[in-house]
């Protein structure tokens, strides 16, 4: 870099922080139609939105191309989510790109070793795999595929294949928040939006360090702290985090501690008579499992049942049950109980992975409800998503085992042929039985096909099941008499489940291929490709139509629709087929475009509505539902269900839950009794052990590694120890240890009241480092509705690599 | 406030990069920047940072550095002074050979 070039950007980057500071004495307003004039534009210099690459915060950041390569990012001032602000991770997110062990050909594993092959070798060997055996196939994706990739892999595997074997890494992040909202509104998804940080009076973070994994949100809190406003935030948690550091108040509780918390709290509400009777009279009923076979609607109750059943939370049982003082919990309950305040409820995995996930998420939304805390601006219960598009892809497209696009089910039969209809399919394309969830998919994957193992062909698109699925031993790691099973992974660097792969398929990744996110407040997103991927990487979308068009040249009957048709067919101006299913014609076209126009027919049923891609091309995201206007505008919505902001409540309501599952406008405040942990320590494993992420790394850390700057500054996953319970065993700082739970070990540096602080007898490992597999010992129970397994707690011990010599 | 883990022996598992970042960085504090003099006069003395404008409880500063590790070493600095409550990046600009493998 030349020293006038050096000093051009340096000015830029003074303009660009200087004007986030004088923009006010707060977070800049932003103005939709705010451009990005003062970031440098000479020297070839060009700049384009994307979001963020990496968590489900959905940071918009402009990115600066020069010379066909990513040279700079910059915060986005015109994004309402992050006002030009980025985290430490969204400052490297340029670099992620260009890992020097970036894949870049096709790579067959033949006689044990990796040999390059041909794209289209790999296309047919996939495809043949396919033909041969349709209904033991099985695609893996996650919350990183775009929606239009995810739109794709749905639309291949349940409309072309009748196949519903697919299912997402989101099972093992989300898949409670979808459950509790599904059992609470009757609808997926939450009802507030990011405003909620910006208007509360009470923060609770239950089992949630916002602070390192989703930085800018927090940041938003602490903001209005600095500008001296006062906003208490409470952290409840089994350990102390950063988020614990700026908190008014730490509540430490037990493993599972948070679902007695909530019933304590509703306890009180109902107790002290403060809970809003008229919130409740006009939009609630109360709902209880039922005895014999607990389902995701459960059973109405009566408020007398109800107040029956919770009688028995009592602060003072909480307390037993959760480890959290009675006066907290009376704390908690008075605050609920105060309507002239606002209380906004976080979450994420600690709620989420999670034996009772569907639970704690309900009762959590019934605290609300019941409190009348709910659909106002401040006063809401949130679930955050850990990837980029989990909402986006995963829940609004339905990539799940069971689910159809927009909010549709496989087991509903007008849902299968409103998508055979969409699709232009032969009815009874669709197949009415919902497909194997993640944690079953693997198991019928890593058992031998003789004992019943039905699925042996298993594609994998964009994350990484060899280091992130629980119980590794028993679900990934390599087996005897799995000869005839057959792994394809598409990924952008080799990984731990790369390492298992029979056939790897070099991805294009972020700015190298358009695409479309959809974030944790409803708010869908896009951006163009910018730059190539190198060498012949190739986006994922483009496998899958290319996967598909070689079954239809085959003859695979359920890749034509209705007319014999090519179900991904696409057509110029004249009616001309563009072949997208080559690599050099993909971008004759805009695929996304074409497939996002499609998925948008599937929107409305659910009340989720979008717009037309071209709106999301001129925004920095839209909230959904987004309404169509008199004037033609298309107008987003922040908060459902609530008469001032949504459209679809009837004049009048002043809130409405138009899909309640009750469909009566209501939405249910649940009961379920308190359970404990599905493993608890014991004798011979008497230390828990919860597992979790660290600010410097992204989930299993294929992108975050590859940049040294973070590497650096968390180069190795360790385990958190408490300081007593290290002293007791004579562990020292820095000494290697290995953690063993009934399923498996992993060997790790200790770091003795680091930068979480675990109580004594709990233990907290990071899993982002594929060196030290720390999901070698987690365990794979999971909750009954969303089969979300629980990473959270298990039994482990802590056992000294080296015998301590004892002084004679 | 971030602390980092102290191993003796922790391994690079990947290589070093040389790239030369510029990084244009919003510094937030506990309250009025005018209120945090002495944490302004560390600022001024690491001769890589360049101080911009404040107001309220945030101040602009730009980071050029030699070397990532010595961008990296400065946030952390940064981060870590007294009544630094968060930074925030506005825009981060790099060298060709941004990569690491």
């Amino acid at each position: 870099m030349d020293s006038e070039r050096r000093s051009f950007l340096k000015s830029a980057a003074m303009v660009a922080a200087g004007s986030m500071v004088t923009s006010g004495t707060s977070l800049p307003v932003v103005q939709a139609d705010e451009g990005v004039d003062d970031l440098p534009v000479s020297d070839g210099l060009s700049w384009n939105k994307a979001p963020c690459r990496f968590c489900g915060t959905g940071c918009h950041v402009q990115v600066g191309i020069e010379r066909g390569r990513v040279v700079a990012i910059a915060g986005d001032k015109a994004a309402d989510v992050n006002k030009g602000l980025l985290c430490v991770k969204g400052y490297h997110v340029g670099g992620i790109l260009y890992g020097k062990d970036r894949l870049t050909k096709p790579l067959l594993r033949k006689e044990g070793k990796l040999v390059e092959i041909e794209w289209d070798a790999a296309i047919e060997i996939v495809a043949k795999r396919i033909f041969d055996s349709p209904k033991t196939f099985a695609f893996y994706g996650s919350g990183q595929w775009t929606i239009p990739e995810g739109y794709a892999a749905q639309k291949f595997m349940k409309g072309g294949l009748g196949n519903n074997h697919i299912d997402p890494n989101a099972r093992l992040c989300m898949a409670s928040a979808v459950t509790g909202f599904l059992a609470t509104y009757g609808v997926d998804e939450p009802a507030g939006c990011y405003q909620d940080l910006d208007e509360c009076d009470v923060l609770i973070t239950w089992g949630n360090n916002p602070a390192e994994m989703h930085p800018v949100l927090f940041s938003r809190v602490t903001d209005r702290r600095s500008r001296g406003e006062t906003v208490r935030i409470i952290d409840i948690g089994t350990r102390r985090t950063r988020t614990t550091d700026a908190a008014n108040d730490y509540l430490e509780m037990k493993p599972h501690g948070d679902v007695a918390i909530s019933l304590g709290i509703m306890h009180l509400l109902i107790a002290n008579d403060n809970y809003d009777k008229s919130f409740v009279e006009k939009h609630c009923n109360f709902r209880g499992a039922e005895a014999d076979a607990p389902t995701l609607q459960g059973e109405s109750i009566s408020e007398e049942e109800f107040r029956r059943r919770i009688a028995k939370y009592t602060p003072e049982h909480v307390e037993e049950l959760s480890g959290v003082p009675a006066e907290k919990i009376r704390m908690l309950g008075e605050l609920f109980g105060n309507h002239d305040i606002r209380i906004t409820s976080l979450w994420c995995m600690g709620m989420n992975q999670h034996t009772m996930g569907t639970a704690i998420n309900s009762l959590v939304h019934g605290v609300h409800l019941l409190s009348g805390h709910f659909g106002r601006p401040g006063d809401a219960p949130t679930s955050l998503t850990g990837q980029p598009s989990a909402c986006g892809t995963v829940r609004e497209v339905g990539t799940l085992a069971h689910a159809l696009p927009g909010g549709r089910i496989v087991a509903k039969p007008e849902h299968r042929e409103q998508c055979e209809d969409f699709w232009n399919l032969k009815p009874g394309s669709i197949n009415e039985v919902p497909g194997y969830h993640t944690v079953k998919m693997f198991e019928q994957f890593t058992k031998p096909t003789a004992e019943g193992g039905d699925i042996t062909t298993l594609f994998v698109q964009v994350t990484n099941p060899g280091q992130t699925l629980p119980n590794l031993n028993a679900l990934f790691n390599d087996k005897k008499g799995l000869e005839d099973k057959f792994l394809i992974v598409s990924d952008v660097y080799p990984t731990a489940t790369t390492q298992l792969a029979d056939l790897i398929l070099p991805a294009a990744l972020w700015v190298e291929k358009n695409g479309m996110f959809g974030n944790s407040e409803r708010r869908t997103q896009q951006w163009f490709k910018m730059v190539d991927p190198p060498g012949e990487a190739r986006d994922d979308c483009w496998m899958t139509i290319a996967i598909a068009h070689k079954l239809f040249e085959m003859g695979h009957e359920g890749m034509k629709d209705k007319n014999g048709e090519f179900i991904f067919a696409i057509k110029d101006a004249n009616g001309k087929e563009i072949p997208i299913w080559q690599f050099e014609h993909y971008y004759d076209t805009n695929v996304d475009k074409h497939l996002f126009e499609e998925y948008r027919l599937f929107s409305t049923m659910k009340h989720k509505n979008l717009a037309p891609y071209d709106e999301y091309v001129k925004a920095r995201g839209l909230r959904w539902p987004v309404v169509q206007q008199e004037d033609g505008s298309w107008r987003e919505t922040r908060y459902r269900f609530s008469e001032f902001d949504d459209p679809f409540v009837t004049k009048g309501q002043e809130f409405e839950f138009y899909h309640s599952s009750s469909n009566d406008g209501r939405a249910q405040i649940w009961f379920h009794e308190y359970a404990p942990p599905p493993e608890v320590p014991d004798d011979d494993y008497p230390m828990w052990l919860c597992t979790g992420r660290v600010l410097e790394h992204w989930h299993t850390g294929t992108l975050t590694r590859r940049l040294s700057p973070l590497n650096r500054a968390m180069p190795t996953a360790y385990v958190e120890m408490n300081s007593e319970d290290a002293k007791a065993a004579n562990i020292r700082q820095g000494e290697k240890v290995v953690i063993e739970s009934r399923r498996g070990t992993c060997e790790l540096p200790v770091w003795i009241d680091g930068r979480g602080r675990p109580p004594r007898g709990t233990v907290f490992v990071p899993f982002f480092d594929e060196t030290k597999l720390i999901n070698n010992c987690t365990l794979e129970a999971h909750d009954p509705f969303s089969k979300q397994p629980d990473y959270k707690k298990c039994a482990v011990r802590v056992v000294k690599k080296t015998p301590v010599k004892v002084p004679s | 406030m971030l602390a980092k883990p102290q191993f003796p022996t922790m391994p690079l598992l990947f290589g070093e990069a040389s790239a030369v970042p510029i990084s244009g960085l919003i510094v937030t504090f506990q309250s009025s920047v005018a209120e945090h003099s002495n944490t302004i006069a560390v600022l001024r003395k690491i001769p890589e940072i360049d101080i911009g404008e404040s107001a309220g409880s945030k101040l602009a500063i730009v980071i050029d550095s030699e070397t990532k590790r010595r961008d990296q070493e400065i946030w952390d600095t940064v981060q870590q002074l007294p009544g630094v409550i968060d930074l925030a990046v506005a825009m981060v600009a790099f060298d060709e050979d941004h990569q690491a493998n």
